[in-house]
């Protein structure tokens, strides 16, 4: 228990080392680039940091190798490495470190939320007003689908200057709608004035008529300019799946590698293990990025099969 | 045995500056290509050409962030000695005089390489990266698109169930400017010298604007994109070196010509700083917080001279001679600051 919490420690103060030194970095990169910008210093000052954190939301795995980096480091030159491993086995180890993987892991799947909160804030911030210049929502199901866009759309005042509507079915525009007389009642959108296209005919529409249910919620809830809401969300949810055991393989082969035999012996190779751990990193990094048109399911799945296999190695030889 | 330890320093303070200047250049460069990646809606097979184009940005961003660069690899070399108390023995064999030469040698050497990279390299490679940059700006707007969907700025969107080499299928698309909405077999993508245009085939156009009100079914529709000229390359900060940008006309440059004359003062201050933690050594001692302080410090300096260049670009009253006066003040303050922490 003792050499748990010891251990724990050690992770949590090579973190904070790791993303402060990684901070101070990425914010002075991120100052003198801003310099220029034609904002008050302070506001220059938050832009920066706000940018430093981006970075960390791009890739926050670099704190998880960089923080056992030092880890280990520390323990191998006090001669500690050999006494943990004497004591623990691989297993227990794994079990320590878990709760920090899954924080990690959590972190990955909710990364780009953060970076698009962050993006939001810099564009606030450069814009000094909560003004986005279109949202588009487009709602699909089956051979139906009904884009809505919305233009010039304040989300604080929660106003908005014109509302357009496209319904298509079959690969027909069954309908249209344009509206610049708007108001947002109760979270939902209203129109007082529009012109409706429908079976061929153009007719004005003089009515109070609601619009879209839950404007205001949808507004604060997404933060991307096009909203998508597909009547199937299965595959949504594989996604969600796939991603976090991709997420967790990946920290759990890391972490392993770290903690392998081979790392306590002294005659080691580390520039061998240095290039298996940048290539699993930017493996990790660069295949969520990949979209194919066709096979994209099957792609992902193999690069959860590749982590797998790489998992099975090193415990092997454990 | 003395030129011995003398290389193994060397060796091992380059060994240790190269590693740190690797990892975070490369993060930086990585998160760079993520960054151009997420925000341009895109892109599978523009990956190597973001990564190759970026990859000569990367020379002017080595220069701002040498100086922590080096103290964090100081550290590093301070604790790896120490640890192996290696640095009793390098004390022992390595006098004052000794010492002395080594450090000169070392911020010699790091002097220069930084001089090489501050005036030629990061230039001509920065040069290299701006026109392949807006290359790549100018293609990204009709890059391969990921999720079945392109945008074309706040201009066009298009959303498509299939594409095969430059023609996209099954179309619904939104004309933002026009109030304009197209469903369509296919749309084709002609790109002349300075304009863009999106050829749309066999579908229905349904207009809802101000001035027009109007559904039409076409065989073709020709979209074109007028005013979607290609970028143009305007010379910016990093395309000089430090004796083009003293001598030129804009305030602005001038400015951060002597923010690079000072970063040279900057980095000499910090290459001796970085020196005295190599062989800092008091027994059974943790430098953590010692070490924190300094970091912290030196990135303060830092933070204080981007405030002057602030000043001196947007008040009137504050001159160059403040400028350098203010920053050479704090920065012998530091260095004093730190020997004293250090001894």
């Amino acid at each position: 228990m003792i050499l748990s919490i010891y251990l724990i420690k050690k992770f949590f103060k090579a973190l904070l080392v790791c993303g402060g030194i990684s901070f101070a970095i990425f914010f002075i990169f991120s100052l003198i680039g801003n310099l220029g910008e034609k904002f008050s210093f302070n506001s220059i000052l938050y832009l920066s940091a706000l940018n430093s954190f981006q970075i960390f939301t791009f890739i926050p795995s670099h704190l998880y190798i960089l923080s056992f980096c030092l880890i280990i480091m520390h323990l191998k030159s006090k001669n500690e490495l050999i006494i943990i491993k004497e004591y623990i086995e691989l297993k227990k180890l794994l079990l320590i470190i878990f709760p920090i993987l899954i924080l990690f892991v959590f972190f990955e799947i909710n990364k780009n939320s953060f970076s698009t909160n962050i993006e939001k804030m810099k564009t606030n911030l450069s814009n000094s007003k909560n003004f986005e210049k279109t949202k588009i929502f487009i709602s699909t199901d089956g051979n139906k689908s009904k884009y809505s866009i919305f233009s010039e759309v304040n989300s604080k005042n929660e106003t908005i200057n014109q509302y357009l509507e496209f319904d298509v079915e079959n690969q027909k525009i069954k309908r249209g709608e344009i509206s610049n007389k708007l108001i947002v009642q109760n979270n939902n959108l209203f129109s007082k004035k529009s012109i409706v296209y429908e079976n061929n005919d153009f007719r004005h529409e003089f009515l109070d008529k609601k619009l879209f249910d839950n404007f205001s919620s949808i507004l604060t809830t997404n933060t991307e300019t096009i909203i998508k809401n597909n009547a199937n969300n299965k595959n949504s949810n594989y996604e969600m799946f796939q991603s976090i055991l991709f997420h967790f393989f990946f920290y759990f082969c890391i972490s392993m590698i770290f903690l392998s035999k081979k790392l306590v012996k002294r005659n080691i190779s580390i520039i061998k293990i240095f290039l298996l751990i940048l290539l699993i990193f930017l493996y990790h990094l660069l295949i969520p990025k990949i979209m194919l048109i066709n096979f994209y399911y099957f792609f992902q799945a193999i690069s959860l099969i590749v982590f797998f296999l790489i998992f099975l190695k090193t415990k092997k030889y454990e | 045995m003395i030129g011995i330890s003398r290389s193994y320093i060397i060796y091992n303070y380059f060994k240790y500056l190269l590693i740190i200047l690797l990892v975070f250049i490369g993060l930086i460069w990585l998160s760079q290509i993520i960054r151009i990646i997420e925000f341009q809606y895109s892109i599978s097979n523009q990956i190597l050409e973001i990564a190759s184009t970026t990859l000569l940005a990367l020379p002017s961003f080595i220069n701002p962030l040498v100086p922590f660069l080096i103290i964090v690899s100081s550290f590093i070399l301070n604790s790896k000695i120490k640890n192996s108390s290696e640095i009793i023995i390098l004390k022992q064999y390595l006098s004052y005089d000794k010492l002395r030469k080594l450090f000169q040698l070392l911020i010699f050497l790091i002097f220069l390489i930084f001089t090489l990279n501050n005036e030629i390299i990061s230039k001509n490679f920065y040069e290299k990266y701006k026109i392949k940059e807006i290359e790549i700006r100018n293609n990204l707007k009709l890059g391969m698109p990921a999720q079945k969907e392109f945008h074309i700025d706040d201009i066009v969107s298009i959303f498509f169930e299939k594409k095969i080499d430059n023609t996209f299928y099954d179309i619904e698309a939104i004309i933002y400017g026009q109030n304009q909405f197209i469903v369509s077999n296919s749309v084709e993508i002609e790109l002349s010298k300075s304009n863009f245009n999106l050829v749309f085939l066999d579908g229905e156009r349904l207009t809802l604007n101000d001035k027009q009100k109007s559904k039409t079914i076409f065989d073709k529709f020709t979209y074109v994109l007028e005013s979607k000229n290609y970028e143009e390359l305007l010379m910016d900060k990093d395309h000089y070196n430090t004796f083009e940008l003293i001598s030129h006309p804009k305030k602005e440059f001038r400015n951060h010509g002597h923010n690079k004359i000072f970063q040279y003062f900057f980095l000499m201050a910090v290459g001796l700083i970085s020196l005295k933690i190599i062989f800092f050594y008091v027994n059974k001692m943790n430098n953590l917080s010692r070490f924190s302080f300094i970091f912290f410090l030196i990135l303060t300096a830092q933070i204080l001279n981007s405030y002057l260049i602030y000043l001196l670009e947007n008040v009137g009253t504050f001159n160059i001679e403040y400028y350098y006066i203010f920053n050479f003040i704090f920065l012998i303050l530091i260095y004093f600051l730190t020997i004293k922490i250090l001894k």
